[in-house]
């Protein structure tokens, strides 16, 4: 029966390594999506050597050829990032060192540093992806660790293994076996305690404002608009589904033909990018803005008016520019407002941020021109579409107002064959010319260049708008999705007291000349020509995988909202939802470690609890020695119930001590307690209740009172 | 002087916290628990994790550091259960002499109803001997301890350690059994030239009969033989009874006697003594033992043997007690 294991076999065991193989791996498999493919090659090979060698001796690789193999690696990532520090080289070395480390395991401490570390790498994944999936994913390799260091601590998984004198002998033994599911039961319950914990921690633990030192971000493939439009930039962000922000507005909601969002405006045109001028500051800020709503603050809040109030949730876009529904009244505190009506933030924005903001649809830029502004926005590259340019002028000629020539280049568009194409032909030289005259195809970076350049060469001033043009209701919810589909190029046009207006060449296209796979999202830009309103889709028109989408996309929100974005503010929210206002950081981190040492007593409570509830007759049993203990009786070492009746027995017959009823009493107990015990069938409740009732009753009198009491009535 | 009173103080404040007795259930005041140096390592790793999620404002990495936080911290209670309710019995400890190892026997079992698994036993941290203990089953461990003095020894302090589940903390417990083990004088042969003559003589005479057999040959059992001489050998070919005949070779009868050895000293005289028993009943002679105020008759066998020695072991004993607790 004895099975035991000296302190020196146990610590010369030969570890067991798939467990820590397969912890090793689900640990690294995120990281795989993102670090080049020969790191994931080069990591499964070695594992797999590694098992391969193993199962057939104990493992062991020259010292020299792992050295060469590490070296190999750092040069291979060397090669591949031109760096070793950064995010994304930084990723794929610790990912790299990780997968080669499993071939210095030999002892148990090697296996420690290879398990904890592994918590440390599955934090590098999050870097790369924070999406609900990896978040759940998270649990398994977690898992894993623990259950790798959960083998190298139990005797039953490794007792096979065992080297020296140990050998298990055979079935009778008192070494545990695990089961697989008896396994995931444990780790199930470990997590599962560890979770009430984890969500104390993260609503609780306090949070720094900001990061403690800026980290490089990584280049992201797509971020939304930038601050220049090439011809291809605005149509190749419109290939991506992906979201740029939402919106929430607070009361109405404009209609679509307002539906523009804009974040730039762009003014300088070299030729064949249109980019923005770079504006001194304090020429570029606009002051009057916070005077201007309170002005119209308090009578003018109709729908009328159009002032709209609305919550952004812009993506991440690693630029400083911030998107508003055009044009902005009221901005955020952190963002300064440009004459031009762009508005930028002092920092990057590396995440998701959220604003509040106010506009105004039908607010009018710009009464007066200054020169050097209408010298700026008539401005044209020097030499460069000639034909473009005396077309225009000759133009202009024939209409008496910059209004009405605008509107006859509006109506050229929409009578002839011009077309709105995703795939425009390649124009090289004289974009505009080949574009307006020759090929007549583009996309709406080649409609809005062109009208400027056309308005400006008749000395119209003009400028080009880039921001997102329309927004999908999400059905389920009260917010709008903006996405970089929706992202949009149009122009402003200066007239004579009325100011910039906006003008959107690509709506003036006929719908007949639109390419087919654009037509829907076309569909939702108000044609200036003809009548198909706004498009929302019908709530109960959608197909299930548009609803799935929309369902997704709110839990996605709420993802978003809830967890990754969940601050110091929020924390603060929170606590002041909680009623727990004015709480400084230490009253927080005191209620915090209150409420975990408050949930780990309870657990450790109930487990108390549970060791005292053995089985009820033996707990009555207790109860019942305890109180013969008293009157000097106990229940020796591997004495049965039946030899203590014949010791009291004994004893009451040459030196009482109890009076006789009692033990009448207590020997019918006793007798009942071994028939219980012996009986074939299992003990009943009913049973278990009686016996301990009678327990209970029992009250044990000394003889020597019994005898006080006779010794009167003896005299 | 200082340090040593701390020591002793110490030593006092743990001693009452240390259950002393026969059948020790490990309870909660009594058990230590400390991270290992692996925890120490996770503890490292978690400020590390915790650096990174606030410098990357990451949520899933603050999310993914509080869970391995709340993992440490619940293991804390997993690993104090481990130990928590176990039952350590002390089983049948056979005597040996001085100096021997004792192989004591240690029963343990479970109060509540869960297994626990890497529980090591032994003296020190590092003379443990692991082992699991199943709920409902007896489950044994034998852990060698030297024996040091004769006479009732009183066992050291033993200790029960755990670091399961996960390694990532060590709990420990101190415990005694409280029943002493007789241990008998350490047997040392007596000098060839002993002073008294009918020593030397029976010891030749002896040698000589018995030079090429003790063993005289075997007769049928009758009731009153003892059972030590029963031939088991035979029984078991199913022949029969029979007892195992020994002659007394010896010409004289063979008196051990105390003062037999009037120069040794006192606990010499008792090894002496105890090699002499112990030769004689490997032979199968008859003996008697002599000591001041105990004189046990002539007899041979285990019994008579194992008599003999508790006599030597608990000779002049109780005097003795005062030295043994210091």
């Amino acid at each position: 029966m004895s099975e035991q294991i000296s302190l020196g076999d146990y610590n010369a065991r030969k570890i067991e390594l798939l467990p820590i193989l397969t912890a090793q791996q689900l640990v690294l498999l995120p990281l795989y999506f993102f670090i080049p493919i020969w790191i994931t090659l080069l990591n499964l090979i070695i594992v797999s050597a590694v098992y391969l060698t193993d199962v057939r001796q104990k493992f062991s690789v020259h010292p020299r050829i792992k050295n060469i193999i590490t070296l190999l690696a750092v040069a291979g990532i060397l090669f591949s990032f031109h760096k070793l520090t950064g995010r994304d080289a930084g990723v794929a070395l610790i990912a790299t060192m990780y997968g080669l480390k499993i071939m210095e395991i030999k002892a148990q401490r090697d296996v420690y540093i290879l398990m904890l570390l592994g918590f440390f790498i599955l934090l590098a994944g999050f870097l790369f992806d924070q999406s609900p999936w990896i978040a759940v994913y998270q649990f398994i390799p977690v898992a894993a660790i623990l259950n790798a260091l959960i083998s190298i601590h139990s005797l039953s998984r490794s007792a096979e293994s065992c080297a020296g004198t140990f050998k298990p002998a055979g079935s009778s033994h008192s070494i545990l076996h695990y089961s697989f599911k008896a396994t995931i039961h444990q780790l199930l319950k470990y997590l599962a305690l560890s979770i009430p914990l984890m969500i104390i921690l993260f609503v609780f633990f306090p949070r720094l404002a900001g990061p403690i030192w800026r980290m490089p971000g990584g280049a992201s493939a797509t971020s939304g608009i930038s601050d220049t439009m090439s011809p291809g930039d605005i149509s190749s962000l419109q290939l991506f589904d992906k979201i740029a922000f939402r919106v929430k507005f607070n009361g109405d909601t404009p209609n679509g033909a307002n539906l523009y969002w804009r974040t730039l405006v762009l003014d300088e045109f070299d030729g064949l990018t249109w980019s923005r001028e770079k504006i001194k500051k304090e020429q570029g800020i606009v002051t009057f803005v916070q005077s201007n709503k309170t002005s119209g603050a308090n009578d003018n809040y109709d729908k009328a008016s159009g002032f709209y109030r609305y919550d952004i949730s812009l993506e991440k876009t690693s630029q400083r520019w911030l998107t508003f529904l055009d044009r902005p009244i009221d901005i955020p505190k952190r963002a300064r407002l440009f004459s031009d009506y762009s508005v930028q933030t002092n920092h990057r924005l590396l995440d998701r941020t959220r604003y509040k903001a106010e506009s105004q649809v039908g607010l009018r830029l710009d009464g007066q021109l200054s020169l050097s502004q209408r010298e700026k926005n008539t401005q044209l590259p020097e030499g460069g579409n000639p034909h473009s340019i005396a077309w225009a002028k000759q133009q202009r000629q024939l209409y008496p107002t910059d209004k009405a020539f605008i509107e006859a280049l509006l109506l050229k568009i929409n009578q002839q064959e011009y077309f709105y194409t995703l795939s425009p032909p390649i124009m090289q030289r004289d974009t505009v010319d080949s574009f307006w005259f020759d090929e007549q195809k583009g996309f709406c970076e080649h409609y809005a260049g062109a009208l400027v350049f056309l308005a400006r060469a008749a000395n119209v001033p003009a400028r080009v708008v880039i921001g997102y043009q329309g927004a999908e209701k999400n059905p389920l919810s009260d917010y709008w999705i903006v996405r970089y589909a929706n992202a949009h190029a149009w122009t402003e046009i200066w007239f004579e007291n009325e100011g910039w207006v906006r003008v959107d060449p690509t709506a003036a296209i006929a719908p007949h000349r639109i390419e087919k796979q654009l037509q829907q999202d076309y569909s939702q830009r108000d044609s200036l020509f003809g009548d198909f309103g706004f498009d929302a889709v019908e709530l109960d028109d959608i197909g299930w995988l548009k609803q799935f989408e929309y369902w997704m996309d709110q839990a996605n929100t709420g993802w978003n909202e809830w967890i990754l974005d969940y601050n110091q503010d929020s924390q603060r929210k929170l606590f002041d939802g909680l009623g727990l206002k004015n709480l400084t950081g230490q009253q927080v981190a005191i209620l915090m470690i209150g409420m975990l040492a408050a949930f780990l007593t309870l657990i450790s409570v109930r487990w108390m609890r549970d060791k005292q509830s053995l089985d009820p007759v033996q707990a009555s049993l207790q109860l019942l020695l305890k109180k013969l203990s008293k009157h000097g009786i106990e229940l020796q070492d591997n004495q049965g119930v039946n030899a203590l009746i014949g010791d009291i027995q004994q004893k009451q017959h040459h030196k009482p001590t109890i009076e006789t009823r009692s033990i009448t009493q207590l020997i019918r107990i006793l007798k009942l307690y071994s028939f219980l015990r012996y009986q074939r069938q299992e003990i009943t409740q009913k049973q278990q209740n009686y016996f301990r009732q009678q327990v209970k009753s029992l009250r044990i009198r000394s003889y020597k009172n019994d005898r006080g009491h006779i010794r009167p009535w003896l005299n | 002087m200082k340090k040593s009173l701390l020591k002793a103080k110490v030593r006092q404040f743990f001693g009452n916290r240390m259950p002393i007795a026969d059948t020790v259930k490990l309870q909660q005041k009594s058990t230590y628990i400390l991270p290992t140096s692996a925890g120490f390592l996770l503890v490292g790793i978690i400020l590390l994790m915790m650096i990174a999620a606030t410098n990357y404002q990451n949520n899933l990495a603050f999310l993914l550091t509080f869970l391995i936080l709340s993992l440490g911290l619940v293991s804390i209670l997993f690993t104090f259960k481990n130990l928590q309710g176990l039952i350590f019995k002390i089983g049948i400890v056979e005597s040996v002499f001085a100096a021997q190892m004792l192989q004591v026997n240690i029963h343990l079992s479970s109060q509540s109803k869960q297994n626990h698994f890497t529980i090591g036993t032994g003296l020190s941290a590092s003379s443990v001997y692991f082992t699991d203990v199943v709920r409902d089953q007896d489950n044994q461990i034998i852990i060698p301890i030297p024996s040091q003095h004769r006479g009732w020894f009183k066992l050291p302090r033993i200790m029960a350690t755990s670091s399961f589940p996960f390694g990532l903390l060590k709990v420990w417990t101190w415990f005694q059994f409280a029943s002493p083990v007789l241990i008998y004088p350490k047997p040392v042969e007596p000098p060839v030239k002993a002073e008294q003559g009918g020593y030397d003589d029976e010891e030749e005479g002896a040698t000589k009969v018995s030079g090429s057999d003790d063993l005289y040959g075997l007769k049928t059992y009758q009731a009153g033989d003892p059972i030590s001489r029963i031939d088991w050998k035979a029984l078991a070919r199913e022949r029969g009874l029979f007892s195992k005949e020994f002659v007394a070779y010896q010409s004289q009868d063979l008196v051990f006697d105390w003062s037999d050895f009037p120069t040794a000293e006192k606990e010499l005289r008792l090894s002496y003594l105890c090699y002499l028993v112990v030769e004689a009943s490997q032979c199968h002679y008859e003996y008697s033992l002599r000591l001041p105020e105990n004189y046990i008759g002539k007899d041979s066998g285990e019994q008579h043997k194992k008599k003999c020695l508790e006599a030597l072991a608990l000779f002049d004993f109780e005097k003795k007690s005062e030295a043994r607790e210091s």
